[in-house]
């Protein structure tokens, strides 16, 4: 620790250098950074130039400082091209932001900027070191994206019966639909599905008496798509029982 | 790898080499090695010349704004262009580097003067000294200067280049800045205008003013941007007044001396205008009729360009009545709506309004984004825009305003932005750009008050996540983002202590906005010596516990302005060697278990301080159960009763302990403002009061709590029993109020008038004159609503955000006061106002 005081006020880099090297091997990160801080501009331009913004960059990741670490990065993947860690830093770049993105259920720009970096870095190693952990990470990010949207259709769906009077079940079978097409794939497709019948037989039930059995025969049809398409959705049961509503309805 | 390889496109007639050498000729303070390494270029590598890749390779090189200049050469080609072997080209990358700047020195300014400027230039040590860094900084001190009125500011910008020890070029820099005297518009003179006079023109030029002695709240100076705008608005008046075809013939600035000029504005009016026969095209939805009442322009009006063209579209107020709301909030996001002159004949124009509907758009993906710290359904259940509705510019607005309400995010920085129309599909997308911002406040103050040291420690936050409570991730410092307020506040003198704990969730189980409210309080206070505050008899003390639980709904039927609510509340008085006024014992208890219930309705706007429109209402009730109907006590004879007596006479300590063991009673007030904009900005409050307290049990009587207190400022004391304090000017503090204990009925009437001096964001401030009668009566027996006092007088109002409502009324009471055996009137009384009753 005393080393590390006198490291910070020492003019002597070859000194910093030892001293960094020691801190980062005992993980400690801040302590590192703040003597790589010091000596990076020093090196501008020499030989250990590289060496050291990687450093640095991976003890911002370490030290849980993702969007500095994202920044160095980003910068040592642009500015050494020719460098054999130059993959790896693209990896990272994604992974920094990885570990920024937040729950679902607040912005999602960190997710999306960290599927982003995965892509860039799976375009351009495509049989990289990292592209297996790139496409999981990724994959784990797009769930996330999916659950945002669904949660936030789920939310229209349980305000629906309170809004009614302002289209409340319109707005949830909107919802629904432009989920479906804009999450194909996910893992609440069957989910959504299943809502999308309930909220059109409920609009239909609360409509002026001439248009429920047509509005009636829109559920009957999303019922179909869902019980072709979701045989096994966990909802098969919750779907029968309103075909059998919806059919008890017309008779 | 090859997959790092850049992509290469030739440029126009380009041949294809390999790279032989590169070398780097310029560089002081870089390797060259590094500036190799960093265009990517390798030896080897084949490429266009010209082509895509070598002038990427300048543009990336530029982009670093090290160099001030950037060359590729080609030093040597060896190989023959006729065979089909690939030439070598050996390349030269000149650079000059830009020099950095080491010392910056202002004359002419104060030393601070000088630092923030240095500041705002942002001209650290260290920075490259480009060609435009002279212009650039000379512009900005200049321009800096002339905005406040400095017109003849002069900044003299000058570099020397030194090289340092070590070889590398510096740069120095020294401004001599000589700012001039601040410049005053002695006379503002017009020329050619015979229709309007030279005071209405001048009134037109809004910060274009003449020096005047009077001129307080803008001072006169001269800033040519704010001129060359006034002089469009000095045509606007025109246009607005029929004269179409005025224009400034010539405007000429002239220097009287060093401290004033002279703005001599030569006008041509022209004609006056009228309007003709003003036909629609084009509309189906609506109706020549109703679009003629929002135009508001009938034949033969003068013609007002101005208001014509706002009429039919006002960009600079979203909630205007034109002709383009009206479509935009009812679905037709594609409509466009034209005016255009078919006829000029004489001084009549003839309009044609020609109106394109198209289809009715709905809204189709509605996303939020930057709410980094709030959860999505804090901000999705407010919004008035949802998936499948209609189109309405009117639900954009009113979203924005209930997102700026939350008080989670900026409202200056909320970007509504419009996507992907749609005239096909009659679809639009909308996205709400917000930007958190801090909700959370703490309170820390000291101050004497009630007769010594007074700590108070609050903590308040208003996007608390009372789930994440015991999530450790959620904590930053505090678990937030689910919109509920939670607000903990201590506070402690030698004499009092209270403590006091607030929840509110706005939206109780997430799908309606019912709001849950929740709040638990204890106050202890101790027995003090009136001439000695210091001493203090901590066995001697009074503690009150209570809490409240409530319930509010904001109703749909008959409007959304309805709220009702419910709320249980409960106190415990526990006295231990305390007299108090208010029980006839030194030891014993009391409890205050109440129902409330009201229904309120408020649409006041648009300013919450200064009202202009709307009315606002509320009828609640509070109410104990009727435990007499069914305790079997007697309480008319609890005189004559063994049990409540000492030495066989009644003992009023006893009697009172069972009177108030439970508080019985119930207490009914109603509310109502309205208002209403007598002239322009003129507003009038009309407003009335009435509250009751009953008992169910008249036997059991009256309860000396939640009693009326009527007269004077109105402002509420330290206050233990639940009481009302009714303002009423004229009069002293609760001077109207018969009983020692407080009446239980009072009704109030009172006009007021109000005139505002500036609405201005950093103060509000009006005047205001009142004329207002109140009655107080001890019983309901006493009650005449037309046995009452009267007063009058005038007032000042001052809001200011970081101080509240501060206010001075002088109030004339022409009646005698009730309470004072004096036949005389009350008579002038003057009364401060702090922060309450708007």
């Amino acid at each position: 620790c005393s080393n590390y005081q006198k490291a910070l006020k020492s003019t002597d880099n070859q000194f910093k250098i030892r001293t960094i090297d020691s801190l980062y091997n005992k993980e400690k990160y801040t302590k590192a950074i703040n003597l790589l801080e010091q000596v990076v501009p020093q090196y501008r331009g020499t030989d250990s130039a590289a060496p050291l913004a990687l450093k640095l960059a991976n003890a911002l990741y370490f030290d849980r400082r993702y969007p500095e670490s994202g920044y160095q990065f980003e910068t040592f993947k642009n500015s050494y091209i020719t460098s054999p860690k130059r993959e790896y830093a693209t990896f990272m770049v994604g992974k920094s932001l990885y570990e920024m993105a937040p729950i679902y259920s607040k912005d999602q720009a960190p997710t999306e900027r960290a599927m982003a970096k995965f892509q860039d870095y799976i375009n351009t190693y495509p049989n990289g070191e990292y592209a297996d952990e790139a496409n999981a990470l990724t994959q784990e990010l797009r769930l996330k994206l999916d659950k945002k949207a669904f949660e936030i259709a789920l939310q229209y769906y349980k305000r629906a019966p309170y809004l009614n009077l302002r289209g409340g079940f319109v707005t949830a079978i909107t919802s629904f639909e432009n989920f479906i097409i804009e999450h194909p794939g996910s893992e609440y497709q069957d989910d959504a599905h299943f809502y999308l019948i309930d909220s059109q037989y409920n609009y239909a039930i609360r409509s002026v008496p001439v248009l429920i059995p047509e509005r009636l025969e829109k559920a009957k049809e999303y019922y179909n798509t869902f019980a072709t398409r979701y045989p096994a959705s966990e909802f098969q049961e919750d779907a029968q029982d309103l075909l059998e509503k919806i059919n008890d309805f017309n008779n | 790898s090859n997959a790092q390889r850049v992509g290469d496109i030739p440029i126009g007639d380009a041949t294809r080499y390999k790279i032989g050498e590169i070398t780097v000729t310029g560089a002081k303070n870089y390797n060259e090695n590094t500036v190799v390494a960093f265009t990517g270029l390798r030896k080897g590598d084949e490429i266009f010349v010209p082509g895509e890749r070598l002038s990427s390779v300048v543009k990336k090189l530029w982009d670093l704004k090290l160099f001030s200049d950037i060359r590729v050469f080609a030093t040597g080609i060896t190989g023959n262009p006729n065979d089909d072997i690939i030439d070598t080209i050996d390349l030269e990358i000149n650079i000059v580097e830009v020099p950095t700047l080491a010392e910056v020195k202002i004359e002419g300014l104060k030393k601070g003067r000088a630092r923030d400027l240095l500041k705002e230039l942002n001209l650290a040590k260290g920075a490259k000294a480009n060609e435009n860094l002279v212009t650039n900084t000379r512009n900005f001190i200049e321009n800096k200067y002339k905005d406040k009125g400095f017109l003849y500011a002069d900044a003299l910008v000058r570099i020397r280049e030194n090289e340092d020890s070590t070889g590398q070029t510096t740069v120095d820099m020294r401004i001599d800045i000589d700012k001039g005297k601040k410049v005053k518009i002695a006379e503002i003179n017009f020329e050619g205008n015979e229709q309007l006079s030279d005071k209405k023109l001048r009134g037109a030029m809004k910060n274009t003013k003449q020096k005047n002695f009077f001129r307080v709240l803008k001072r006169s100076k001269y800033v040519e941007d704010d001129y060359q705008a006034d002089l469009k608005s000095v045509v606007d008046k025109y246009k607005e007044n029929g004269f179409r075809d005025a224009r400034i013939v010539s405007d000429t600035l002239k220097k009287i001396d060093e401290k004033t000029i002279a703005l001599n504005i030569k006008v041509e009016e022209g004609e006056r205008y009228y309007f003709g026969d003003i036909n629609f095209i084009g509309n189906k939805a609506y109706t020549d009729e109703t679009l003629q009442r929002i135009l508001k322009v009938e034949k033969g009006d003068v013609y007002n360009g101005v208001a014509f063209d706002q009429q039919i579209s006002d960009p600079t107020d979203p909630d205007a009545n034109s002709l383009e709301n009206l479509y935009q909030n009812s679905g037709y996001l594609f409509s466009r709506i034209n005016a255009v002159e078919t006829r000029v004949q004489n001084d009549t124009i003839d309009f044609e309004i020609r109106i394109v509907e198209d289809n009715i758009a709905y809204f189709d993906n509605v996303s939020v984004t930057g709410n980094d710290r709030t959860n999505d359904h804090v901000v999705y259940r407010i919004l008035r825009t949802e998936p499948g509705r209609k189109y309405s510019k009117s639900d954009i607005i009113a979203s924005i305003r209930e997102i700026g309400q939350l008080g989670f995010f900026d409202p200056q920085n909320i970007n509504p932005k419009i996507q992907n129309p749609s005239q096909e599909e009659g679809t639009v997308d909308i996205e709400y750009e917000i930007v958190e911002t801090g909700a959370s406040q703490i309170e820390l103050q000291g101050g004497y008050g009630g007769g010594g040291f007074v700590g108070t420690l609050g903590l308040r936050f208003n996007n608390f996540s009372l789930r994440n409570i015991f999530n450790k991730e959620a904590y930053d410092p505090v678990p937030l983002g689910d919109g509920q307020s939670l607000a903990i506040r201590a506070q402690a003198s030698t004499i009092f202590r209270t403590y006091s704990l607030n929840f509110t969730e706005p939206w109780l189980g997430g799908k309606k906005p019912v709001s849950l409210n929740v709040s638990l309080s204890h106050s202890e206070q101790f027995r003090v010596d009136p001439r000695d505050f210091r001493q203090v008899d901590r066995d001697q003390r009074f503690l009150i516990t209570g809490g409240t639980i409530g319930l509010a709904k904001r109703l749909e039927w008959p409007d959304p302005y309805f709220q009702f609510s419910q709320a249980i509340s409960f106190q415990h008085y526990n006295l231990k060697n305390y007299t108090t006024r208010l029980f006839n014992f030194p030891n014993g208890f009391s409890n205050n278990l109440a129902y409330t219930v009201g229904l309120s309705r408020n649409n006041v706007g648009v300013n919450r301080i200064f009202p202009t429109y709307g009315s606002s209402f509320s009828l609640t009730a509070k109410m104990t159960l009727p435990y007499s109907v069914w305790n079997g006590v007697d309480y008319e004879n609890l005189e004559d009763n063994p049990a409540f007596q000492t030495n066989g006479m009644p003992d009023e300590a006893k009697i009172d302990q069972e009177r108030f063991r439970f508080l019985e009673y119930y207490k009914i007030k109603f509310d109502g403002e309205w208002y209403t904009e007598l002239a322009n900005k003129l507003v009038l409050q009309t407003k009335t009061e009435f509250g009751f307290l009953g008992a169910y049990n008249n036997d059991r009587g009256l309860v000396p709590f939640e009693r009326f207190f009527v007269g004077g400022d109105g402002l509420g004391a330290f206050s233990l029993d639940g009481r009302d304090i009714i303002r009423m000017r004229g009069y002293d503090n609760s001077s109207l109020t018969n009983s020692d204990d407080g009446d239980t009925v009072y009704n109030k009437f009172s006009l007021e008038a109000r005139y505002p001096i500036t609405l201005d964001q950093a103060a509000s401030i009006y005047v205001l004159t009142f004329a207002e009668a109140a009655g107080s009566y001890a019983t309901f027996r006493d009650y005449n609503p037309f046995e009452v006092q009267r007063s009058a007088g005038a007032g000042l109002r001052v809001f200011m955000p970081a101080f509240g409502l501060l206010g001075i009324d002088f109030g004339y009471g022409f009646d005698p006061v009730p309470t004072s055996l004096s036949p005389d009137p009350s008579g002038w009384n003057v009364h401060f106002i702090i922060g309450q009753q708007f």
